[in-house]
């Protein structure tokens, strides 16, 4: 049974007087328990706003439409209350900037034991900290009474991203969904990071949703992978190399990773910008960017197909159309 | 930190000179005097006498000589006597006190309890009808000149429908009651003029905590919060509270002065016997040692608020630590 289920999930923004901004338009997946799926886009295209609907932590801007279904419960329809229940337990979440995600007044150990106590009803403090340290250790933290004392300022990037994860995991959620979880790490710390998280994906059999604009990190760590362009999904499949996907978008994300062994001295760039989504157009919204737009794209809007949204797409294994 | 406040206890007392030296030029360069502004109209006193008197005071010797000579007493606790009654400056402080600490403790809580509820559930319920109507009634107290307003009200509520005293801190027949009864008389007493300073102090600190509150509710870690499925009523009133009520701290830190200083004009309207009456009469008949020792006793205690909320901010926050 497919542990989370979205099925025809739309988002807007009211932006008052500048209208209305379609943020995702009509997604809809299906993702098996102890599976991987990376979504993967440029700024823009939505994939935030999706990480943030799978346990509705929306804007107040929003409106959300559709469902999303977590072990067949329909969080998008879920009070306040419910959504407490869902959170942290089912699915733990990890986000961006891990300074900022921690609370700056409270020490980790507060942090990390306040989750606990709310869900799993543990209030011995005995009980609490030998939790708090196992979950530290499990992360991979070396000097875990220093940080089990310690506030976030006082940590690094690296112990900050950790600890959130320690606390997305205390309750053990089957679903870890991480928002670009190594944007603001430098790069040797990503390394730790994305090991991290390869780890307890395997030693927790967790349903691992990663939210990033790094194809890289998203073939690194997941085995399928969802691209999503203007809102909408544009690609979902299994995809290990660039003959794998049949988008044009997908095959010009490829291009533009740079290669250390080409002979090149700028970095190459999709032409253009993410459309901003304010109203519904009748034509494919990749088409001004697109390398194999014909006649069809102008014309209407391409439906999903065998895993590709795209009236030209190019064919599995080969490098040309 | 124990080095920290320890070096800023020090710094207190260079400060605290260059305070009362320019209070003690500010008030013997006032034109008039002590001898002249008291004795003059007097045509029982000769010119002869008001010479004796400015000997006898040690107001002939040159400024400065003045000045190191109080200093002298001062830097033993010794504020000297009233030119008036000449009862010590310390006693005549300590029996108006009372009044004031009383008055400005009780509206100072009531300012802080209300100014941060209004402020919490303003932020909570922002641009409803509920937070315009509060921005307006707190802007109404912080713009209408208290005064005004005590005067005002004492005629509704003292003289038209005569349900509250007028002014005074006791009723006339206060000595005849018991202890409870004495109470309740001054709690009636204290009704008006709280109403007054905590009106007008409202706007200040809701506004202050309204916006520090929406601030720590739209920060990255009040979403990872509810990312973390808490209780809604923790998140609010524990995590971004906590973070919002760091800048109350230092406003408390700066209304300590005020605690012990008392208005002049709020008390003389309401016949307040506070700090505020006794600073300006002695001013008016230059009482030299009482004007120094209210001048001194309110800036010591400005240079102390300030560090004790610098401390408190220290505790509270754990990202400031002092050297």
């Amino acid at each position: 049974m497919s542990i989370i289920e979205i099925k025809s999930l739309s988002v807007d923004y009211a932006l008052g007087q500048n209208g209305v901004l379609h943020a995702l338009r009509n997604v809809n997946l299906e993702v098996n328990a102890g599976e991987s799926i990376a979504i993967v886009g440029e700024s823009g295209c939505g994939k935030s706003t999706f990480a943030s609907s799978l346990v509705k932590l929306l804007a107040l801007n929003s409106k959300a439409a559709g469902q999303v279904l977590i072990d067949g419960n329909d969080v998008l329809a879920m009070t306040n209350r419910e959504l407490e229940a869902i959170r942290g337990v089912k699915a733990g979440t990890i986000f961006q900037d891990p300074a900022a995600s921690l609370n700056p007044v409270f020490s980790v150990k507060e942090q990390i034991e306040e989750t606990i106590t709310a869900h799993l009803k543990v209030r011995d403090k005995v009980e609490l900290k030998q939790r708090a340290i196992k979950l530290l250790e499990e992360t991979g933290i070396k000097e875990t009474q220093r940080v089990y004392e310690a506030y976030p300022h006082q940590l690094s990037g690296g112990q900050q991203q950790r600890v959130m994860t320690a606390i997305a995991l205390s309750c053990s959620p089957k679903i870890l969904i991480a928002d670009e979880p190594t944007t603001a790490l430098d790069v040797t710390v990503q390394a730790q990071i994305i090991a991290l998280l390869k780890r307890l994906k395997k030693e927790r059999n967790l349903t691992l949703i990663l939210i990033t604009h790094d194809l890289h990190l998203a073939l690194d760590l997941c085995a399928r992978i969802i691209v999503m362009y203007a809102g909408e999904v544009v690609e979902d499949a299994e995809i290990k190399s660039e003959t794998d996907s049949k988008h044009p978008y997908t095959r010009a994300l490829f291009e533009i990773i740079p290669d250390i062994n080409e002979d090149r001295h700028e970095f190459s760039v999709i032409p253009g910008e993410v459309p901003e989504l304010k109203t519904v157009m009748n034509e494919c919204y990749f088409r001004n960017r697109c390398v194999k737009a014909g006649k069809k794209c102008s014309e209407s809007h391409p439906e999903m197909e065998n895993g590709v949204r795209c009236f030209y797409p190019y064919t599995k294994g080969r490098l040309k159309a | 930190m124990k080095q920290y406040i320890l070096k800023r206890l020090l710094l207190i007392i260079p400060v605290l000179i260059g305070i009362t030296v320019i209070t003690f030029a500010i008030v013997h360069l006032t034109p008039g005097g002590f001898v002249r502004s008291n004795m003059e109209m007097n045509v029982k006193v000769s010119p002869d006498s008001m010479e004796r008197l400015k000997v006898l005071y040690g107001l002939d010797r040159p400024l400065y000589e003045q000045y190191f000579k109080w200093l002298w007493r001062f830097v033993r606790f010794d504020f000297g006597e009233s030119f008036i009654d000449n009862r010590p400056v310390l006693d005549k402080v300590l029996e108006r006190l009372p009044a004031t600490l009383l008055l400005n403790i009780v509206s100072l809580t009531v300012i802080f309890f209300l100014g941060i509820i209004i402020g919490v559930t303003s932020a909570l319920k922002r641009n409803s009808f509920y937070d315009r109507f509060m921005t307006l009634f707190t802007f109404i107290g912080y713009s209408v000149p208290a005064f005004w307003l005590a005067l005002i009200l004492m005629m509704v509520f003292a003289v038209k429908w005569p349900i509250l005293p007028v002014s005074g801190i006791t009723s006339f027949n206060f000595d005849m009651m018991s202890a409870g009864e004495q109470a309740l008389d001054v709690m009636w007493h204290l009704i008006l003029p709280v109403f007054i300073t905590a009106f007008g102090g409202l706007a200040y600190i809701s506004r202050y905590v309204k916006s520090s509150m929406i601030e720590s509710l739209t920060q990255q870690y009040t979403i990872a919060a509810y990312a973390k499925g808490l209780p809604e009523n923790r998140i609010i009133y524990k995590n971004a509270l906590k973070n919002s009520l760091l800048p109350v701290i230092t406003l408390l830190g700066l209304s300590l002065p005020g605690l012990i200083g008392g208005s002049f004009i709020f008390e003389t309207i309401f016949a307040w016997p506070g700090m505020g009456r006794l600073a300006y009469e002695s001013a008016m008949t230059f009482d030299y040692p009482v004007i120094m020792g209210t001048v001194t006793m309110a800036a010591f205690l400005t240079l102390l608020g300030n560090l004790i909320a610098d401390i408190s901010y220290a505790l509270v926050d754990p990202r400031i630590r002092y050297r």
